[in-house]
């Protein structure tokens, strides 16, 4: 006969609310086999956790059921506490009291009913749990960073220098991301390609960092401490052990009017490129489909003015494996393409820009060298008007989200524009200004108080041109819902943050969750912000959500520290033995796996493996499948799958489902 | 805003037996006033705002109060009568809220409730004309709308140049075409029109 | 075959007799005679809704059962109001079967069969489609001027009027293209080699989710239409903004400045005529000019023409057969044929005074 013992949590009111927690624990008390049975508050904190250790000793409980939370949120605990108290953790199960039962269902009796059935039904299954050992596996510890923007450069540089090293991997031709775009930066106004090229320096020449730029991840295997990586190094067309960097073959190239992704479309670059002085590496590539030479055959000026004869064009892509501990996403974000707001006319009207020209505009690098012209014309912009969410907060055209930066960036361009542009008229359409954050909520009003900026309440309906300048059709909701018609040089429309693109198809490739708008899930809003919910990949930046520098230098760390957490334990990680198990039986059958191999196909871990069985004398007697703990996730396909009934899952065995069902 | 209740106001959940506004318009347009976040949108694309007392998002905001007083000013409104149905605010609105549909309802309120704005006393008048027209014919007869309309207003002279240069270009018909199906369109009016 | 019945609608019986004229000698010049559905009534127009709701529903769905019992596929609904109507009460139907039940019991008829409801830019699609061997050669013409696409989120699976202007629907309309691969070159003798302003307005784009025209802010599909008939569309402000509509009579001071706004844009950018496909637009833009003129302080002598007068002339019918008589802003356009004398400039375009 067992010995079980059940305790009931009442989650402070969340089960308790509509589960009468006492009667549980009282019903529950008379299933064969219990011999405990208790509810209590919080189950989950110290006394709690006292209460149940306590009673496996004075008991000698073999079994512990527990109602409660989801197993999600504290089977680590529960086990735990059973393990401190001698009980093999795996004899330990958890029945969701909460998610299952309290949330969803009105306070009732038959709430309570449901609740004692899910408690039924464990208890039934942990009189057939088998105490499981965890599997030990090893691990690689190399971090895979994806993404060198800030994130991913303050992420490397962490890691690298706890002691581990970091493949990064960039899909541009230079790491810097969206902040070597930037002019200045809120709300200190630093230069931020002063402040970021250092940073872009330290991990080119940091001895345990290998930087890809120019590189995909082209699929991803395995599991925590032991994935398999693939990245594509595209061809660049450029030896880059022989490129010095000197730029020459830029200057040559004849196809020069190549919009420059860098500056936005606002500027142009050549075929061959460096996308800006301060790249890192300093090597240019060969844009194969502007390039003259791959669209005719003909040219190859570069290679002939190139000094050190690095030029390549029958280069072809690479394919780098590498064996991964841990890897960080950090793969950024975009800005909304604005043909979602035909009203605002933007790619009809040269002059109607998204904020992230406008830093390119702005900058003293970009191709204006600072000053406010519009694309235009060139003339400097005597009048500016600001649209803030543009895109954002919409539902119908846009996003429905706030994305976060762009209450401070406008209030960053506006001011930048004044300070430019003395004479000029700065006008921002907002709706709410967001600016909660250190000495944030201060730089709007410098903007609005010192540099005269005129802040106006309302949204932009449309913008269109006249006698060569645009009139914005806006209306000033504090004076009295008013409409209001503002004539502009130049109209920044502060596009919302959206997922980059490619974000859905590497989630996909990681098997990492992502939300409706593509960004990447963390596996708790609160207290797992850098964990996704596949053990090992961690989360940084925005390509988890629109984020400012400084926050997405914060989550970097953050995830930086839980790669280094885990590559600071032992040389082995620990596993659930969750797995499934091929019989073994007896000589003459050995096993009654027929060979079939049915859940070879099946598996999509690559987790089944073939086994020959020989006799002493080493004749073949049968080859069988045997389960490779280390790949097996138990996600039990196989099971399902297997003619013989051979296969089973250890810890969810077929015995073990049934029981639950019959006790229904 | 005078005579603003304490914070009982946000309709949609009313705490009261009454009705409030935004209730009583969800319930008869399915327009649910509370998504409305005050982004002005509306007013700044609408052709007719610079004319209205009330202009569309000032409009909804009132709207949102579970005020009586409010909404009696929102129904004595010249606004209700000057919108246009153009639907440009809807084409625009962020939050997808029919204020043309709205507008509509609070047009058929106002009506009932005989609290139409004075200044809007020529466009009831048109439409009155238009819809007696209609009931006569199941047709507009122009000439029969405009001596209706005329008739109303005391506008007597008002066009009359443009009228006999229609008739020369054969623009007017004298005598008004109409459905045959009369019991039809008799029995639409009297189901419909209370 | 599918049957294709026509909603002239009140005015193209009255003030707007000129569209009603021009759009039946388009038809009967193309092959495709129009077979008006038998004692319709109005469909209430802006009046109905501001009155009642039911009543603004009741009588649209009055016309739609007359085209089903005519046994009618499809409806041509050349009044941009009345489409508005119609496409409006269609969708309302739909989504509410209790309503339509209520409606159908009150007006005494099947609401249920579907009717295709066509506005006059996508029955003139069908007429002018381009021919098979190269139907993007409207948009190869000019790649420059294509407008930012994509700015109407999908809703739900009901086609777009950009869908419905393709050529290949299967309306039974394909007869001129199955003899004739370029239908466009074979009717458009007289090309309309002039600067042109389409105007859309309000019935024909909104409300965005019923209509789904092809743009909603910057719609194409009547200057694809011009362009076939030889016209050069203008790139200009006020496609879709509003002309007054219903103040026609009640209120003459806002169609002077809204109507006012439309026709100056237009002019600004070297707009020859204004195209439009709404018996209130035109009312409002071409008999209420002495109004603009004076609200604008400036003589604005630009006129104002249907969409089937345009396309008709282009397609060498008399000018008198179009009702271009009956404007008030004079018309004097003249045409030369495409495969006439060598180019000859057109006359200028003698710009009166309204009488």
């Amino acid at each position: 006969m067992s010995r079980i013992g059940i305790f009931i949590c009442h989650c402070g009111e969340n089960i308790s609310g509509t589960v009468d927690c006492g009667r549980v624990a009282g019903e529950c008390g008379n299933i064969p086999g219990v011999t405990h049975s208790v509810d209590y508050k919080y189950m989950c904190s110290d006394p709690g956790q006292t209460i149940i250790k306590e009673a496996i000793r004075e008991n000698r409980l073999d079994g512990v059921v527990i109602g409660s939370c989801s197993p999600r949120m504290h089977e680590k605990t529960f086990r735990k506490a059973c393990a401190d108290a001698g009980l093999n953790p795996f004899l330990c199960e958890m029945a969701n009291l909460r998610e299952h039962c309290s949330w969803v269902h009105e306070k009732s009796d038959a709430t309570t009913d449901k609740a004692i059935s899910l408690i039924r039904i464990l208890v039934e299954k942990v009189k057939r749990n088998q105490p499981l050992q965890p599997i030990r596996v090893p691990m690689t510890k190399r971090a895979l960073v994806i993404g060198g923007g800030i994130a991913g450069i303050q992420a490397s540089l962490d890691i690298a220098n706890a002691g581990h090293p970091v493949i990064l991997v960039e899909r541009e031709p230079s790491i810097g991301g969206h902040m070597a775009q930037l002019s200045e930066t809120f709300p200190t106004l630093d230069c931020s390609q002063c402040i970021l090229t250092p940073r872009m320096v330290e991990v080119a020449q940091h001895p345990n960092i290998t930087l890809y730029t120019y590189s995909e991840l082209e699929s991803l295997e395995g599991f925590v401490g032991n994935f398999k990586a693939r990245i594509r190094k595209k061809a660049r067309g450029i030896d880059e052990s022989l490129c010095t960097g000197c730029g020459l073959c830029t200057t040559k190239c004849p196809t020069k009017k190549i919009p420059s992704e860098f500056n936005t479309g606002l500027g142009q670059r050549p075929g061959i490129f460096v996308p800006f002085p301060q790249a890192v590496p300093n090597i240019p590539v060969i844009d194969q489909e502007n390039c003259r030479y791959h669209l005719k055959g003909k040219c190859g000026l570069c290679a002939k003015i190139c000094p050190t004869g690095a030029i390549r064009f029958d280069q072809e892509d690479e394919i780098i494996e590498a064996e991964i501990g841990a890897v960080v996403v950090a793969t950024g974000f975009d800005v909304l393409k604005t043909d979602f707001f035909p009203e605002y006319g933007y790619g009809r009207y040269p002059d109607v820009i998204t904020g992230l020209q406008f830093e390119r505009l702005a900058s003293a690098s970009g191709p204006t060298m600072g000053e406010i012209r519009r694309p235009s014309d060139g003339k400097i912009a005597e009048s500016v008007v600001f649209v803030a969410c543009a895109g954002s907060r919409d539902a119908a055209k846009g996003k429905p989200y706030c994305s976060k930066i762009c209450c401070m960036y406008t209030a960053k361009h506006a001011m930048l524009y004044k300070h430019k542009v003395h004479h000029g008229q700065a006008h921002v359409f907002y709706m709410d200004i967001r600016a909660g954050g250190k000495m944030y909520d201060e730089f709007v009003r410098r903007a609005i108080e010192e540099d005269h900026v005129n802040y106006l309440r309302g949204r932009v309906s449309k913008i269109y041109e006249e006698d060569g300048q645009l009139v914005v059709k806006g209306a000033d909701t504090l004076l009295d819902h008013r409409p209001v018609e503002i004539k502009a040089d130049l109209v920044v429309l502060a596009t919302a943050g959206v997922a980059n693109n490619g974000a859905e198809e590497l989630a996909q490739k990681l098997h990492v969750s992502y939300d409706a708008y593509n960004f990447f899930a963390e596996a708790h809003p609160k207290l797992m912000p850098v964990e996704t919910n596949t053990a090992g990949i961690f989360l940084a930046g925005a390509c988890q959500s629109p984020k400012d520098i400084p926050e997405s230098v914060s989550q970097a760390s953050g995830a930086a520290g839980k790669v280094s957490a885990l590559f600071g334990q032992r040389k082995e990680l620990e596993r659930d033995p969750m797995v499934a198990v091929v019989n073994r039986t007896a000589p003459p059958l050995f096993s009654t796996c027929m060979g079939c191999f049915l859940c070879e196909s099946a598996c999509p871990y690559h987790a089944i493996e073939k086994e020959e069985i020989r006799g002493r004398n080493g004749d073949l007697i049968k080859t069988v499948a045997k389960v490779n703990e280390g790949l097996c996730q138990g996600c039990g396909t196989c099971v399902a799958l297997c003619k013989s009934k051979s296969i089973d899952l250890m810890g969810y065995s077929n015995q073990q489902m049934y029981a639950e069902i019959k006790a229904l | 805003m005078k005579g603003v209740s304490p914070i009982s106001f946000m309709a949609e959940h009313p705490t009261h037996s009454v009705e409030t506004p935004a209730q009583k318009i969800f319930d008869h347009t399915g327009e649910s006033l509370s998504r409305c976040y005050q982004c002005g949108k509306c007013t700044a694309g609408c052709p007719m705002s610079e004319e209205m007392d009330i202009t569309p998002s000032r409009m909804m905001r009132m709207l949102q109060y579970d005020d009586p007083a409010m909404e009696e000013e929102a129904l004595r409104s010249y606004s209700v009568w000057l919108c246009l149905t153009c639907g440009t605010c809807l084409a625009r609105c962020p939050q997808e809220i029919d204020i043309p549909g709205v507008m509509d309802f609070l047009r058929t309120e106002s009506l009932r409730k005989g609290m139409m704005n004075p200044s809007a006393k020529n466009i009831v008048s048109f439409q009155k004309s238009f819809i007696d027209s209609l009931r006569l014919t199941g047709m507009l007869y122009e000439v029969g709308l405009v001596a209706g309309y005329k008739a109303r207003t005391w506008k007597l002279f008002q066009d009359m140049s443009l009228v006999p240069w229609l008739f020369l270009k054969g623009k007017l018909n004298l005598l008004p075409h109409r459905v045959k199906d009369r019991k039809t369109v008799k029995k639409i009016f009297r189901e419909t029109v209370k | 075959m599918s049957r294709t019945g026509y909603y002239p609608g009140c005015s193209l019986k009255g003030t707007a007799r000129e569209y009603e004229e021009s759009l039946l000698a388009v038809a009967e010049k193309a092959g495709r005679p129009l077979a008006e559905i038998a004692d319709w009534n109005c469909c209430g127009a802006t009046a109905a809704h501001g009155t009642s709701h039911e009543l603004a529903i009741a009588l649209p769905a009055r016309v739609l059962a007359q085209a089903i019992t005519g046994g009618m596929e499809e409806l041509l609904v050349p009044c941009s109001g009345c489409y508005n109507r119609l496409m409006v009460t269609r969708h309302e139907l739909s989504r509410d079967p209790a309503l339509r039940d209520k409606i159908s019991k009150m007006i005494g008829a099947d609401l249920k069969t579907p009717v295709r409801i066509l506005n006059v830019l996508e029955w003139l699609e069908t007429i002018l489609a381009p021919g098979t061997e190269d139907p993007d050669h409207v948009a190869d013409q000019d790649p420059g001027q294509d407008p930012p696409r994509g700015d109407i989120p999908v809703r739900d699976d009901v086609p777009t009027q950009g869908d419905a202007l393709k050529p290949d629907h299967d309306s039974g309309h394909s007869d001129a293209g199955d003899h004739d691969p370029d239908p466009v070159r074979e009717l458009i003798t007289h090309p309309f080699n002039h600067k042109v302003a389409c105007y859309y307005g309000c019935f024909l784009t909104r409300p965005v989710d019923v209509l789904k025209p092809d743009s909603a802010e910057y719609p194409m599909a009547m200057d694809q239409l011009m362009e076939r008939a030889g016209a050069t569309p203008v790139d200009w402000e006020f496609k879709v903004e509003c002309c007054g509509a219903a103040f026609a009579v009640s209120r003459t001071t806002t169609i002077a400045r809204l109507s006012g706004l439309i026709l100056e844009n237009a002019v600004r950018r070297g707009a020859e005529a204004i195209i439009v496909a709404c018996p209130l637009c035109h009312a409002n833009m071409d008999l209420r000019r002495d109004a603009i003129q004076k609200e604008r302080n400036r003589e604005i002598d630009l006129p104002v023409l249907y969409l089937p007068q345009a396309i008709g002339l282009a397609m060498g019918i008399e000018p008198r057969q179009l009702g271009l008589h009956r404007h008030r802003v004079p018309v004097t356009f003249s045409l030369n044929p495409r495969n006439g004398a060598p180019d000859q400039k057109p006359e200028p375009r003698t710009a009166k005074q309204p009488a």
